[in-house]
């Protein structure tokens, strides 16, 4: 039951969160930290650049109300075959995508990349913390900032209540 | 002329007492006339008692002769027509007043009249005599003083010598040679006036003047009083109207001067001839109206042409090295032309009839006069040297500075291009960090990352030393990526330009405090002063410098003591640079002594039980250095550090 109450919240809230990553470690990490925090969003995952930029094709050729298509996406800069900024650059071109935030997640502390990425219109840069608990807290404030807003109406409060009644 | 009585100021008019004379016109010959008639007239009545009626023109003859003597003619003809008037009411007839006039009467009147014109006129005749004498005197005595002026003003003696060869007449500078007044000097012979010694030089002179001849002469003459000098002397001898010989006329001019002058300028010829010769200069004079040259031995022979006869200009031309030669027949052109300054200068080559080659250096300037309305040249005056030894060495010199350049240029070029290669490499480098960190740092956050979650979901399935294992991953991995992230710091410190501006030290610091919760209340307490100094830096190796100092005064504390800072500056002055010294006090764990020297070096860690990679401090050292400063550390185990940069102040 609890598990319907849990789809039933979930189903509410469809539309994913789009994760461009390559490394498979760091993507059990941020899945296992964003439960954590309390974000129930479906995560889709695309490990690169190429990847990312199709998928997003895909997503808008179904129609721009497709459940496909992301609330936000979160860009890693390291990636293979197009990188992030590449991806970033080609995706806010697309004038379909101007109401979707895409934050910058990455391990690079480096200035000038962040300048860069805001330079093509990233909303935000979030620094990818080596800590578990940083990346927790890292992640809390991506909730509150960006997906919230943006995503949909479930609230942590609603799905940990939904959780504790299991 | 008269010499004798010549006195200094213009003689007065001898003759202004006689006669009055016609300048003064008709007034005056009235006046003269009026009073001699009025004197005759007087006289006549006195006589009347005696005389009666006789005698009536008697006083009058004189009243007429003296006014015509006085007056000239005119006076003396309007006395006569007084008397005649005055005769002619009151004394004729001679009868009596009431009577006719008789024929005796008529002729007496008449002949008196004619007589009276008659003696006015002879008498004016010699009036005007006396008139004319007294004026050629005045003249006379007029061109006297006009010559006395005259010698006087002469710079030289003037004088006149009688035959008895004493001196007659003397001009003013005579008073000054000899030292005495001219009246005391005058009639006094030769000698006795000049000396005795130089008496003896112009004797020979005197005599040859005395004689009849003209004299013009120069000597040394050893005067009296004035000194020795060199005299100009003319003696010209006076005859009288008969041709005998009077006296010598003496003129004299002083040109000890002149001689000296004369002395030195053949001196300095004589010297100049020397020096040209010694240096070896030739000399040569173009006159523009024969169009011929003149050089001096030694110019002739500078140009391989023989001394002697005065040369055209083409000769000269021939033997400039055919190279040069338009170039030099243009320059001498444009000095010939008068609407330029006339200056001549070249240095050219010099074919020898012997095939040597000689280098030449000329100057010279030409000389133009007006000619109507044009100017046009007259003369060219120049010298020439061998200039060969000095533009050998001139080509040699050129030479070797061109290849110098060459050589310069070269070098240049190859730092241009190994210092390309270089800031290449050290780009591939800094790429190369950057990558590798990156690839390094990902397999350390799964690491890490996993080993918390095994903590965290996993710990009932350990037990206390399982827990410890995992523990210890962690914490290795922690300290693999922190010495990462540490190492590429110091490597983008060694790699990177640092370029230097002036950095508010305060901003940044207050910046760093606000970002790190550990630098915050209830954390730790980070003092900073009321004002910080600007310093010449760079913003992002200072902000590295300032976190790694900061986070190490926060980290090396005694577990429960509470991290204190104290940020101070210093600023002082030396060489004319203004300097700037950051304290970073701390109440930490302190340093022992022996340590003390090694604490800025890599991978020192000093203390066990502190996390730390042991190149914080390296690094800043490093950055500090590159950022022309410096580094120390004062401490005390157990009474904290003081970690201090000194760097130059930034404040303009």
């Amino acid at each position: 039951m609890i598990e319907e109450i849990i789809s039933a919240a979930e189903s509410r809230t469809s539309r994913p969160v789009l994760y461009v990553e390559d490394e498979e470690n760091d993507v059990i990490l941020v899945r296992t930290a964003m439960k954590r925090a309390g974000i129930d969003h479906p995560l889709n995952v695309v490990t690169d650049g190429r990847q990312a930029v199709d998928y997003l094709q895909a997503a808008v050729a179904c129609g721009m109300s497709s459940s496909k298509l992301p609330c936000i996406v979160l860009l890693d800069l390291n990636l293979p075959r197009l990188s992030g900024l590449e991806v970033l650059e080609w995706v806010r071109k697309q004038h379909e995508f101007d109401a979707m935030p895409i934050v910058i997640f990455t391990s690079s502390e480096l200035e000038a990349d962040r300048v860069r990425a805001r330079q093509l219109g990233a909303d935000d840069y979030l620094v990818k913390p080596s800590d578990m608990f940083k990346l927790w807290e890292v992640l809390g404030l991506l909730r509150d900032k960006w997906i919230a807003p943006h995503c949909g109406t479930a609230s942590p409060r609603q799905v940990a209540s939904a959780r504790a009644v299991s | 002329m008269t010499p004798e009585g010549m006195g200094k100021q213009k003689p007065a008019a001898r003759w202004a007492v006689f006669p009055f004379g016609t300048n003064g016109g008709f007034r005056w010959s009235l006046a003269i006339a009026l009073v001699s008639v009025s004197g005759g007239l007087l006289f006549r009545v006195a006589l009347d008692p005696v005389v009666g009626r006789a005698l009536i023109y008697l006083t009058f003859y004189p009243a007429i002769l003296l006014a015509a003597v006085l007056g000239g003619w005119r006076a003396g003809v309007m006395a006569t027509v007084m008397a005649l008037g005055i005769v002619g009411t009151f004394y004729l007839p001679r009868a009596g007043p009431e009577t006719p006039w008789i024929a005796s009467d008529y002729l007496g009147f008449v002949s008196f009249g004619v007589m009276g014109f008659m003696v006015s006129w002879v008498a004016g005749l010699y009036h005007r005599a006396r008139r004319r004498e007294a004026a050629a005197q005045a003249n006379t005595a007029e061109r006297e003083w006009e010559l006395r002026l005259l010698t006087d003003s002469m710079p030289g003696l003037v004088g006149f010598i009688g035959l008895d060869l004493k001196y007659k007449y003397m001009n003013q500078r005579y008073e000054e040679w000899f030292g005495e007044k001219r009246e005391t000097l005058l009639n006094k012979a030769v000698p006795e006036v000049v000396g005795e010694d130089a008496a003896s030089v112009l004797r020979p002179f005197l005599q040859r003047a005395l004689r009849g001849e003209e004299v013009r002469f120069e000597a040394f003459v050893p005067y009296r009083k004035v000194g020795p000098r060199w005299v100009d002397s003319s003696y010209v001898p006076r005859r009288s109207p008969s041709g005998e010989i009077i006296g010598i006329h003496v003129l004299v001019t002083d040109i000890t001067e002149r001689r000296k002058a004369e002395e030195e300028l053949r001196l300095n010829e004589a010297r100049l001839r020397q020096a040209v010769q010694v240096a070896r200069f030739g000399v040569f004079e173009h006159d523009h109206l024969t169009q011929r040259i003149t050089c001096s031995v030694e110019h002739c022979h500078l140009f391989g042409l023989p001394p002697g006869e005065p040369l055209s200009v083409e000769v000269f031309l021939e033997r400039i090295h055919h190279e040069d030669r338009g170039h030099v027949a243009e320059l001498i052109a444009q000095s010939h032309d008068p609407t330029g300054s006339g200056t001549f200068e070249a240095e050219h080559r010099v074919l020898m009839p012997d095939g040597r080659v000689r280098w030449v250096g000329q100057r010279a300037q030409t000389f133009f006069a007006w000619e109507g309305a044009s100017r046009r040249p007259v003369r060219t005056l120049g010298a020439a040297v061998d200039i060969t030894a000095r533009k050998e060495v001139e080509q040699h010199l050129h030479a070797e500075l061109e290849q110098r350049t060459r050589l310069q240029e070269e070098l240049e070029r190859l730092v241009r291009e190994r210092t390309s290669e270089l800031s290449a490499s050290v780009r591939e480098l800094e790429h190369f960090s950057h990558a590798l960190t990156h690839d390094m740092r990902a397999p350390l956050r799964a690491m890490q990352g996993f080993s918390q979650m095994l903590q965290l979901e996993h710990a009932d399935n350990l037990n206390e030393a399982g827990r410890d294992y995992l523990r210890r991953i962690a914490e290795s991995a922690s300290r693999l990526d922190h010495l990462v992230v540490d190492a590429l710091s110091y490597s983008k410190v060694i790699l990177e330009d640092l370029p230097l501006e002036p950095v508010d030290i305060m901003q940044l610091l207050r910046g760093m405090i606000e970002s790190y919760p550990e630098f915050q209340e209830p954390k730790a307490t980070i003092e900073l002063p009321p004002e910080l100094p600007i310093v010449h830096g760079n913003r992002a190796a200072l902000t590295q410098c300032f976190s790694n100092l900061l986070h190490n005064a926060v980290k090396f504390v005694e577990p429960g003591r509470h991290p204190h800072v104290r940020i101070r500056s210093e600023r002082w002055e030396t060489g004319g640079e203004a300097w700037v010294r950051l304290n970073f006090e701390d109440n930490g764990i302190g340093i022992n002594r022996e340590e003390l020297g090694r604490i800025y070096g890599m991978f020192q860690r000093l203390s066990r039980g502190y996390e730390g990679t042991g190149i914080g401090l390296a690094l800043v050292r490093k950055a500090v250095e590159k950022m022309k400063g410096n580094v120390g550390v004062e401490s005390e185990p157990g009474r904290g550090s003081r970690f201090w940069l000194e760097m130059r102040s930034g404040e303009m």
